[in-house]
Parts: structure tokens; sequence; C-alpha cells
């Protein structure tokens, strides 16, 4: 029996893929109909690897019939699916579940388009990307990244004449119409936006005799040195600071937002904001209060760091204090004490967003607006349906005003600590990256892996502030002039 | 194998210091991929203790249930490591990917070398050997950019066919080269005979060469399968779901997880994916080391 | 001796055939490989060499540029840290390799019983895939719960664990010694066969004349060994100039750019910052600098051999 699922799986295998190439080069999309039935075998099939090796020791009577069998499917099958529009949606593995859901929650609502969902890991999705577009390969819908907008416009489909786009436009929250506009065209409906506050554990705070979060920069570093001469923490300040990936400078554009400043002026050089937040930050280090240890832990490493109860703080985005993670009831040992607070001196802050956007190479782009828009704003009932779910299902914040007003939004906040009104205060006052850095340069994702890299060094010691600075700026002007 | 000593039997304390060495080199050959093994037994209690339990007192086997998906499998781990659900099939894609490659590089391979050893000037030989190594002096990274566009062209992305061709013709360069070696110093007196017999050249090759250089054809043989199970960053590159992906892909996607990693899963997967080119391996270790002798010396 | 002083007799002649010419069959059959090849080893080099005079970078204007990328990469201070990584990266890694292999190859020369099993242990580094490896390593070196943490604690020797691949200089290193073991059975192999055609007269008459084992070795066994070991470090340098996989799997390149190399360098900015013509550039700069330490190499090894 396994054997013959085996052959079966094989077999499909070797007429699928002559079907598939006559189909893309007939039409440029592959039906996906097949990729279902591939998933379903692929649950039958055994890690027998005699039964797929060696077909040949099947008589020929049964080969025959199971290719004749398969023949009669493949060919019909294309026929039904012809019936429907496919597009091709790529997404990135956060909550593969949840996405799963929302998708097929957007075909029964609309029974005429089928989704062919992609999943790319989340550390490699940018450059595939990069790498399928320079190679025209055809995809319809996607995630973008806010800090890849810059160099993925040229290709992006500017949304503004899209219908509801205007509306929708307008209802936004001033961090995600910035984050998703670039030369003045939207590129993108929201998929999650997020802001940078202090997570902080409130059971270590009382324990030290500290009454509130830390109010300005000076009194967070008394708060942590109250707690590592208390014996609370060896080193009560945690921070992101992977060199790859989002981490360290966004955590440094937050600090130097809450000063109120930029990091890089006109100019290219560094302020007095972003060298003075630089040499605080680095004192936390030199003084013994932050973990030196902890250097190399991208955020959501920092953040389970913190759930072990051996921190103070974690200077992060907003959804890792919600019940997914620093509140998380069996994960986190800090489980109904930790909180949001907003940054210190000006309480402003940075804030970043996720969206949802159109390949304009993309021959299904009505389809394509109908899954963003649906994702990213409304159903067909007007109601924001989507991002409401991610509040509650992975406790990320959204995009548009309003949406905290909702009642199970509201409570599934509640329930983990938050406040909703303060959480939208903040959100409406976040400032969009590109108000702090040239985060929309086409160079800017390359200055900041430099950047990290950098500032890795400064924490630890190894260089100067000042010459961090330095390097900082130099990178900047070398890479501006080379994308003139 | 000869005593370095030059003499039959060794004094104590040589012996003892020789053992001594022995014990380390083996320390050193099998301890990381040793330790692999044992974490995979172990519960995850035993694992995450300072210092961790270097022999389980526990052993289990949950984490490989988890892995095939039989009764025993943590469904929790399973939820988490939702890349573990396809490690089955990438498991039988890395077989069917191997083999075929192998196939197709040991038979057109040992054809090309055989010809350029025996019918191409010795002038043009040199040459044509030099380029081949050079094609290896770039790194895969760099032509995996033309490889994409090519395969993208002619639809074969994300196909196990396109993996395979891809992995032949990145890899035949290196068997007609250890291979052309291994043809030259082929005694020609056979060859002979059987011209004189009135056999074709490609007869020759077929019935008389072919069959008696078994050693070489299964050292280039295990040295295909090997690296092509090894491969990552063409299988990365050229694959996009679960259909295609080879088992070192499929593996790598579960040391990127969002949350944190189960180590005693990994360590499971790790292994079962070493396990197909270790055996391999040590089966064929003698025609490995025979072959690439020949291959690896040439002045 | 002998198979050398055969090789050199046929090298002088022309190639020899038993057949005047190959046939028509033999032809055909060869042609696949040969497309094979064009397709997939040849024609992507040179499309590589192409780019690399071409400005694609992503969201600007294509076309030809001449040198720009040649000077603006030679000019990248990334680039120069990339190329001293590698050095040092190469370097390292062979020399910890071939010494390792240099002591098994003797021992497994040596007559103790048991060697058996040393010899089917030589295989097992090869045999693992990279990304195992990398896994293995990543889970020994690992900050929160890793052996080598384990070790070095309970043995005393640390107070606390650490994040050995946290800081430049360390995470190297780590990479270093995680790559060094893959390297290790290829010196073997071709160490021992050097050691199998060292004749034994020569040992002999050495001990008639009263060399003691160290002097045995240092006149006798490394002088002859040194064009197999010239081969073993030559193939080890170019593999671990190219290496990627383990620095993508362990490190990304390093905190900051600790363990940035050429390779990955390349990786990077082909595929995460889209500038496909730099990335060409560093990479025929680099298969530049790996073919003139081959020719180098190629050149010492003869001049040894023709010493001999």
């Amino acid at each position: 029996m396994t054997a013959a699922i085996g052959i079966r799986a094989w077999t499909e295998d070797v007429l699928w893929e002559s079907q598939t190439r006559c189909k893309i080069l007939a039409h440029g999309t592959a039906p996906i109909a097949f990729a279902e039935n591939r998933q379903h075998l692929s649950k039958e099939t055994t890690v027998n690897d005699k039964s797929i090796k060696a077909p040949d020791r099947r008589p020929l009577a049964s080969r025959l019939g199971a290719y004749a069998l398969i023949a009669a499917v493949g060919w019909l099958m294309p026929l039904a699916a012809a019936a429907q529009t496919t597009i091709k949606f790529i997404a990135w593995n956060f909550q593969v579940e949840t996405v799963n859901e929302f998708v097929k929650q957007f075909e029964a609502e609309n029974p005429g388009i089928k989704v062919d969902l992609e999943i790319i890991p989340s550390a490699q999705y940018a450059a595939k990307i990069q790498l399928m577009k320079n190679a025209n390969t055809p995809f319809d819908a996607l995630y973008v990244f806010d800090h890849v907008l810059g160099q993925w416009a040229s290709w992006l489909e500017p949304l503004d004449n899209y219908p509801g786009a205007a509306e929708l436009k307008a209802k936004m929250l001033p961090l995600a119409r910035q984050s998703m506009t670039y030369n003045g065209k939207l590129y993108g409906l929201p998929y999650f936006t997020s802001y940078f506050g202090i997570v902080y554990n409130s059971k270590m705070m009382k324990a030290a005799g500290i009454a509130a979060p830390p109010k300005t920069y000076a009194e967070w570093t008394e708060q942590a040195k109250k707690i590592k001469t208390a014996g609370l923490a060896q080193y009560p300040l945690i921070w992101p600071v992977k060199h790859t990936g989002w981490g360290g400078m966004w955590v440094m554009n937050t600090m130097v937002a809450s000063r109120g400043g930029k990091l890089l002026d006109d100019k290219l050089n560094v302020t007095p904001e972003g060298l003075a937040s630089l040499k605080w930050w680095e004192s936390t280090y030199r003084e013994g209060l932050s973990d030196p240890n902890g250097i190399e832990l991208d955020p959501n490493e920092s953040a389970r760091a913190f759930m072990t109860g051996n921190y103070y703080t974690d200077l992060t985005a907003s959804f890792f204090a919600g019940a997914q993670w620093a509140n998380d009831k069996e994960k986190s040992k800090v489980a109904g004490a930790a909180f949001l607070a907003p940054t210190p001196e000006k309480h402003a802050t940075v804030g970043f967003a996720r969206m949802y956007g159109i390949n304009s190479a993309s021959t299904h782009k009505k389809e394509a607006w109908e899954i963003v828009k649906f994702l990213g704003a409304t159903a067909k009932s007007g109601d924001y349906v989507t991002p409401k779910q991610w509040v509650q299902k992975g406790a990320l914040t959204w995009g548009y005003e309003g949406i905290e007003k909702d009642a199970a939004v509201s409570a599934s906040l509640v329930s983990w600590g938050a406040d909703p009104s303060d959480m939208a205060a903040n959100l409406k006052n976040a400032l969009a990256m590109n108000q702090v850095v040239p985060f929309q340069a086409v160079w800017y994702a390359e200055w900041e892996l430099f950047a990290n890299g950098v500032l890795q060094n400064v924490l630890a010691g190894r260089i100067k502030p000042e010459d961090g600075a330095n390097q900082w700026s130099d990178k900047a002007k070398q890479l501006a002039t080379r994308y003139k | 194998m000869r005593a370095v000593a030059g003499s039959r039997r060794l004094p104590r304390g040589k012996l003892v210091a020789l053992w001594l060495v022995a014990l380390i080199s083996l320390f050193y050959l099998l301890a990381p991929p040793g330790w692999m093994l044992l974490s995979s037994f172990s519960s995850p209690a035993e694992l995450y203790s300072r210092p961790p339990h270097w022999i389980p007192h526990r052993p289990t086997i949950e984490h490989y249930e988890t892995l095939f998906q039989t009764q025993g499998a943590n469904a929790l781990a399973l939820s988490q490591n939702p890349q573990v659900r396809a490690f089955p099939r990438s498991f039988a894609n890395s077989l069917i990917i191997a083999l075929v490659t192998t196939l197709i590089c040991v038979s057109f391979g040992a054809v090309s070398a055989y010809s350029l050893s025996r019918f191409v000037r010795r002038e043009r030989q040199r040459w044509i050997l030099l380029g081949l190594l050079t094609t290896r002096m770039i790194p895969v990274v760099s032509v995996l950019i033309p490889i994409y566009f090519a395969l993208q062209h002619i639809g074969m992305l994300n196909t196990l066919s396109g993996l395979i061709i891809v992995y032949s013709g990145l890899l035949l360069p290196f068997v007609i080269w250890i291979l052309e070696g291994y043809y030259r110093d082929f005694p020609i007196e056979l060859e002979e005979a059987a011209a004189i017999d009135g056999c074709s050249p490609l007869r020759t090759f077929m019935s008389i060469v072919l069959p008696l250089s078994r050693n070489g054809l299964f050292a280039a043989a295990a040295f295909v399968f090997i690296s092509v199970w090894s491969d990552f960053i063409v299988g990365l590159t050229l694959t996009s779901s679960e259909k295609a992906w080879p088992i070192s892909v499929a593996l790598a996607q579960a040391l990127n997880p969002i949350t944190e990693p189960n180590w005693g899963l990994l360590n499971a997967a790790g292994l079962v994916a070493a396990l197909v080119p270790a055996i391999l391996a040590f089966i064929f270790r003698g025609a490995v080391l025979r072959g690439m002798l020949s291959g690896a010396i040439k002045g | 001796m002998r198979r050398t002083e055969i090789r050199h007799e046929r090298s002088e002649a022309i190639t020899p055939s038993a057949h005047s010419r190959p046939d028509f069959f033999l032809r055909i059959v060869n042609a696949p490989a040969i497309i094979l090849v064009i397709a997939f080893s040849v024609v992507p080099l040179f499309y590589v060499g192409y780019l690399s005079f071409q400005d694609m970078r992503i969201g600007m204007g294509g076309g030809f540029a001449g040198l720009d990328n040649y000077r603006f990469v030679l000019e990248d201070a990334s680039v120069i840290k990339a190329f001293t990584n590698t050095l040092y990266f190469a370097v390292l890694s062979v020399a910890l390799a071939t010494f390792i292999g240099l002591g098994i190859a003797l021992l497994l020369h040596s007559d103790i019983p048991g060697a058996g099993w040393l010899v089917s242990a030589v295989v097992l580094p090869w045999a693992v895939p990279e990304i195992v490896n990398a896994l293995i390593w990543q889970w020994i070196y690992n900050p929160n719960y890793g052996a080598l943490n384990g070790i070095l604690y309970s043995l005393g020797i640390f107070a606390d664990y650490r994040a050995w691949l946290s800081s430049p200089l360390s995470a190297m290193h780590a990479v270093i010694f995680a790559y060094a073991w893959k390297l290790v059975p290829f010196v073997i192999i071709i160490l021992y066969a050097g050691l199998t055609a060292i004749p034994t007269e020569q040992y002999e008459s050495a001990e008639i004349d009263g060399a003691g084992d160290w002097a045995r070795f240092r006149y006798i066994t490394l002088p002859l060994l040194a064009a197999p070991l010239g081969v073993a470090v030559m193939f080890c340098m170019v593999w671990a100039m190219r290496a990627f996989d383990i620095v993508y799997l362990l490190t990304r390149g390093g905190p900051g750019d600790g363990t940035m190399v050429l390779s990955y360098f390349v990786f990077s900015k082909a595929f995460e910052f889209g500038d496909m013509g730099a990335a060409a550039a560093v990479a025929c700069l680099l298969a530049l600098l790996t073919f003139a330490l081959t020719a180098l190499y190629m050149r010492a090894l003869r001049g040894a051999g023709a010493k001999q």
C-alpha cells in the first residue's frame, strides 16, 4: 500500500512538473489545486525510501494503471481551476497558522479567487523577494517591510487610485501613513504597526523600592544601579542589539526620538542628540548595568531573556509586552507583572509598520487589491476584521484610528495589562522612522546593517562613541554618493 | 601499514603515547556528532540544566516521534516548529535528488573523463582540466544569480528536476577532473587487446574499462551523493516550498524559528539528516580512500 | 617512485589511445555532460564577469558601468575587512586542520591495533552535511545551555556561561574551529597517501645510522611529505576562501563584521541589498585571488617535486 502511494507521489511529481511547465508558458500561473493535493499526499507518504527508489519492482500493469489514473485526474483538474483566478500571495513565517486562517476567510468571502500562499522565513524574506523580482517570477501580493519600501517602490503598485484607497488612507494613523507612503504615493495597507516602549518588570521594580519607570535617562541609570546593588539582577538592562535584522539601530532611533531629535541631520552628520544617546547607552554597558552577553540577541531572543525574569527593562516593540510574550502565563516568569512604559525625556517614540503591497507586474491586480484590502483593512462588511483579529491573536497593534475602541480588541488588550487608550495615544504620536533617519533612502538597509555593527563595537567598548558616530556618518555619505 | 619507527615492536612508552593521541583524535572526530546523538535522546529538562547531563539518565525517543509524527509526538513542539512537518517529505526529496544526480554525474562523468584521458591531445587536455578546476574557484553564491534566472526562464524553479540538473552541472567538472586522473593511470593493454579484437571505443569503454574502474566510480559516486546531500545555499535559493525542499533547507528553516528552538528536536533532525551520508561514507570508505588517493596525488 | 616515473614517461608522449579516434557513439554520450557543464558551470561564470561591469542596483536604472563597480569595491573599507577576515579565517582553519590531520595520518600509519576504528571515524566529518555541522556547533556554543559552556563551567574554568558568538574575535575563532573539523578528512587522506609512498628503506637506513624518532621525522618524513602537504593545503585554502555555509548558519557575518568573509559579502551585497554589479565584482576578485593562489602553489609544488 505504501509502495503504491509512494509511486503515485513520484509519478505525480513528474507529470505535475511537465504540466506546470506547459501551464506556465501558456498562462503564467500554476494551478494550486495540485498544491493542495500534494500536501494531502505528502502526509500519507512514509519515509520508506525503498518504495520511492525502486518503482521498477512493481508489475508493469499497475504502473501503467497508476499513470493512467493520474493522467486522467491531472487533465481534469486544470479545467476546474480555470473557472477561478489564482493569485500568488507571499508572506513571511510569523504565525503561519493564523495567516492561513485569514486566507481561508478571504477565500470564503471571494469564491472566485483562490490564493496560492507561499511562506518565506523572515530572515531570508527580503533577499528572496529581490531575487524573485530580478528573475521576473510572477507573484501578485506580498508582505512588505517598511524599511525596504524605498528599494522596492520602483516595482510596487501605487494604490492611491484603487477603489476605497483614499478613505482608508485618511483613516490611517500618521505612523502607518508615513511608513507606507513614498514620494507622495501610497504603496501598501497596514499589516500591523508597532511602537517602541519600555517593557519593564514591575515585580523587580517594587522590590527595589522604585515607584515608577524612569522619566529621564539619568533616572534610568539610577534605578538600574539600585536594582544591581540590591542584588535583584546582575545586569538589569537588556536590549535587542543583534547585528542583523531590526534591533540595535531601531532602539537607537527610539532613544534619539525621545530626546526630540534626529539621528542624522541633513548633511548626514550625527546630531548632538544622537551622540548623547549613544554615549548614555555605552555608559550603561561600561558601568555593568547592561548585559554584555546579550549583545547578539535579536528582538525575539531578548524578549525571551526578559521573560526569564532576570531583567528590569527591555526597550523594544510594544507587542513583546503582549500575551504571546512577556505576559504569556505559561512561558513567562513575569506574566502579570510586565507593563509598557513610555520612553524617557519627551516621551516621544518611533514606530514601524509592515504592510501588504501589490506587484506592479501582476496580471491580477484587481484580485490582488481584494486580498490586500481584506487583510489590511476591511472585509466586505466594512468591518476591520483582520486587523482586529491580529490584535487578539498576536498582540499586534493596528494601523487605523479607532480600532482600540472595539470591545473584543479592548478586552484582549486589557487581559495582559495594557491600557487601550494609552496605547492608542502612543501610536498616534509615534514618529515614523523616516522622521529620525533617512529610512526610505534606497541605501538605508545597507547602512543600517553597517551601523548595527558599529553600534555593537561601541557598546562592547571596542571603539569610542565619537568614533562610532563618525563611522556612521562616513558610511552614510559614502552610500548616498553611490546611489545619487 | 608500516610503523613510523620501522621496527616490528614498539616500546611501551611510545605505545601508550600513541594510544593517547589516538584517543584524543577519536574524541575530536567523534565528539561533536556524538553529542548530537546524545542530545537527541535527552529530555529538555536534562538538556537545559547547567551543566547538561552528558549521558541522559532517562533517555527518551520523544524527539524522534515528534519528527516522524508517530504516536508519542509532542504536539506543542510540532506547533512551534511547523517546519518539522516538512521533514519526511524533504528527506525523500533529498534522496531522489542525490541518487539521480549521482547517476547522471558518474555515468556521464566517467564517459567524459575517459574520453578526455584517451582522445584529447596533451596540450588541450591540460587546458580543459585547468578550465574545469577554475569553474570551482568562484564562490557558488555568485553563480547562483544566473542559474536562478536560467531556471526561472525554463520554468523549473522549485522542482526536483531543476535541482538535479543544476547539481549535475555544478558537480560534473569535479567528477571529470577526479576520474580523468584515475583513467590516465589505467593500464592501456586491456584496451589495446579489445581494439585488436574489433571493439569500438564505446564498446571497449562500457564492457572493459567501466567494470574495472569500480573503485574510482564508487569514490566519485560517494563524493557526488554527499556533496548534493550537504548542499544548502543552492537548494535554499532555487526552492520555495516543501515540494522541492532538500533536507538541508528544511533543517535550516527549523534553525530560524521565532520561538525558542527545541534543541532536542533539532538534534534529532540533524542526526537523521546526517545518517544517510554517514552510512554511505562508512560503507564505501575503502573505495573512497583508494579512489581519492589516485585522483588526489597529481604532480 | 615507480609510479611517478611512469607518469613522467607518459606525459612526454601524446595521450595514448588504443583506438585512433573516438567513435560517433562515444561523442554522443559525451554530449550531455558537455552541455550541462557549459550551461551551469561555464556560462554562469562569464555572466558573473559580465555583471561585474554592469550597473545592476535595485531601484536604480541599469546600464554599462565600466570599472565603477570595481572602483567602488576596492575603496570600500568593508571589502578590505572582509578580505582580511577571509585570509585570517582560511589560514587558521587550514593550519588547524593540517596540524590535526597530520597527527591523525601519522597515527593511521603506525601499526597500533584499533587503527581500523580510526579509519572509519575519519570519513565522518566529510559525510556530515555542513548544515548539520553548523547545527552541532551552534548547539555546543549555545550561550544558555551549550556543551562548551557546560564543560568549562563544570571544570571550574569559568564561573558562568558565556556567549561565544557575541564578540567578533570569539565568534571568528569559534567558526574557524567548527570549519576546520570538516577539513580534516581531506588532509588525513592526502597525507596518509603521502606517508605510504615513503619507502621503508629510508627509515631503516636512518635507524641503522642511529637516528632517533624525532630526527627521522624531521629529516625524512617531513621533506618527503612536502608535496602531499602542499596539495592538501592548496585544496583546503581554496575551499576555506570560498566558505559560505558555516558563516551563514552560525553567525550571519558575525557580530558587526567580525566573521564577514568575502563569499558572505557577495551574498549580502547581491541578495540582501540588491547591488548585483558590486557583488559580481567582488566575486570576480575573489576568483582571481583564488586562482592566483593556486597558480603559486602549483609552481611551488612543481619546484619541490623537481628537487626530489
